[in-house]
């Protein structure tokens, strides 16, 4: 073999390594990308930052869309800054408008830490799904007996997509698993903040799926469970498998899927 | 013969992509390793919330020295055991799952993978909780639509996992999996109560009432210490240090030593 016939073998082989080098670091840190998209959503949450929490949305995706709770679709751009812009902003404008305002608003704290992730990032580094459990608690004023404390689990389920190289939350659907005033076990009757006014002595409160009125820019409702002591839970949300390209097939967000149940 | 500057240089260029092959390569095959195994525990997490107890299955060793130690419930070896702690102990406490919830969340996860990439090394807290009928150990599993919702108490449920895993057909699965319960307790009373926390453990997951579908473990449990508030609470597990090769030492399943 002559020199020049050795330097473009070794060229060769140069490329073909790093390429493959590329693509493996690519995928390793879009799972960590993506997680942070996730992560810095709760911080924002947290600190009542509700504009900037859109800023983890692709919120430039005509597709993008965001379920919460019972609160109804918000499906596309303008559903999904409404959510946060009228249905998350609170009183204190400047304040959830401003990131640089480390005030919070007052009257209400939201901690959702996400935990248990499962991260699948698609073969082609295009798009990812994640799964979390989310173990968190909440003060709100939300009902007459004024400001309470709430324990709130709950499993968040994301798509994520890439906006400009930038990894954005593009469907997100937060289910909680249940909500429970921080005196009241969740075994003990139906939920205790999102059905005001509430029941007496564990009586039964609003249907889950008509729990909270659904504003005029969201949608209906795909799915929505709480737990309830009378009743059997579906197996939602669905971990994610390793795939190749974003197909719109098994989604991790939406309703479940038919053949998910007990089979102990 | 005396190789030219060119040759040299090109050696050179030749062992630099050696280097890049072995070392980054396996630097980032480790990183998604580690994201795999965490994935692996998230999976078996949700699916053992949603009592889909074959896919839970599914992600254990099919190897003979597969284990399984859930807190004082003894160890149990081989899929087959396994396979009836899940089955027929699990499944018989869930019945058809009405008012039933048990999740234990993973957290805090400290991942070794082996120099080898065969074998890994994890422990993670686990902050958790369950809710299920109370009256269930009396294994009267169908219930009626009267008893739905009546009897059903909330706890809180503490705890940590160690797990060892090895690679088998490409795939992470668990072959040593330990959970240590730090508390489980009713909602309304204080893990630091002794008596309460007893009295929980006689209506609830008893080690007789395991037996009793299972036929029991294949060995007694290598350590059950929990949180009480008279004595002190071991560094017990251990997090995983960096290592070559699974040799049985340094696990991070089983018991601290004296």
């Amino acid at each position: 073999m002559t020199q020049e016939e050795r330097l473009h073998q070794l060229e060769a082989r140069l490329e073909d390594t790093l390429a493959a080098l590329h693509k493996k670091i690519e995928h390793v840190m879009a799972y960590t990308e993506a997680f942070n998209a996730t992560t810095r959503y709760s911080y924002r949450h947290a600190g009542n930052k509700h504009l900037w929490s859109m800023a983890s949305y692709a919120m430039n995706t005509p597709t993008v869309r965001a379920e919460i709770g019972p609160m109804g679709l918000c499906d596309g751009i303008d559903a999904v800054h409404k959510l946060y812009a009228v249905g998350h902003q609170g009183d204190n404008e400047e304040s959830a408008r401003d990131e640089s305002f480390t005030d919070g608003m007052g009257l209400f704290m939201a901690e959702h830490p996400l935990c248990t992730p499962i991260i699948e990032v698609a073969e082609d580094c295009e798009t990812a799904k994640g799964v979390f459990i989310s173990n968190g608690a909440e003060g709100s004023g939300t009902d007459e007996r004024g400001h309470r404390g709430f324990w709130i689990w709950m499993t968040p389920a994301c798509e994520f997509c890439k906006e400009d190289g930038v990894w954005k939350v593009w469907h997100n659907h937060g289910m909680s698993t249940f909500i429970s005033a921080w005196d009241h076990e969740w075994s003990d009757g139906a939920p205790k903040m999102m059905a005001p006014p509430e029941p007496e002595d564990g009586e039964d409160a609003l249907p889950p799926d008509k729990s909270m009125p659904e504003a005029d820019y969201a949608g209906p409702t795909t799915f929505f469970q709480e737990y309830r002591a009378w009743q059997q839970m579906k197996p939602w949300p669905q971990p994610p498998e390793p795939y190749e390209t974003y197909e719109g097939t098994q989604p991790v967000v939406g309703a479940p899927f038919e053949g998910y149940e007990i089979d102990g | 013969m005396k190789l030219s500057y060119y040759d040299a240089q090109l050696d050179r260029l030749e062992s630099m992509i050696d280097s890049l092959e072995s070392e980054i390569t396996h630097g980032v095959s480790k990183a998604q390793a580690k994201i795999d195994v965490n994935n692996l525990m998230g999976k078996y997490t949700f699916y053992a919330r949603y009592m889909m107890y074959n896919r839970v299955l599914s992600y254990f060793s099919n190897r003979e020295d597969v284990s399984l130690e859930i807190s004082d419930l003894g160890v149990y070896i081989g899929k087959a055991k396994i396979a009836d702690f899940y089955k027929k102990y699990c499944a018989a406490f869930d019945g058809k799952g009405y008012g039933v919830l048990h999740e234990h969340a993973v957290s805090t996860p400290v991942i070794e993978i082996a120099e080898d990439g065969l074998t890994a090394k994890g422990v993670w807290l686990s902050p958790g909780h369950e809710a299920f009928p109370v009256d269930r150990a009396d294994a009267d599993i169908e219930e009626t639509e009267a008893e739905r919702g009546h009897k059903v108490r909330s706890s809180w449920v503490y705890g940590k996992f160690a797990v060892e895993f090895i690679l088998e057909d490409g795939e992470w699965k668990i072959w040593h999996m330990q959970y240590f319960r730090t508390f489980q307790i009713g909602f309304y009373d204080s893990w630091t109560d002794v008596e309460k926390k007893d009295a929980w453990f006689t209506v609830v997951r008893s080690r007789e009432a395991a037996d009793a579908f299972t036929g029991g473990p294949s060995a007694e449990p290598t350590y059950t210490r929990e949180y009480d508030p008279q004595g002190t609470l071991p560094y017990w597990p251990k997090p995983p240090k960096a290592y070559d090769t699974y040799e049985g030492s340094d696990p991070v399943v089983g018991a601290p030593k004296e």
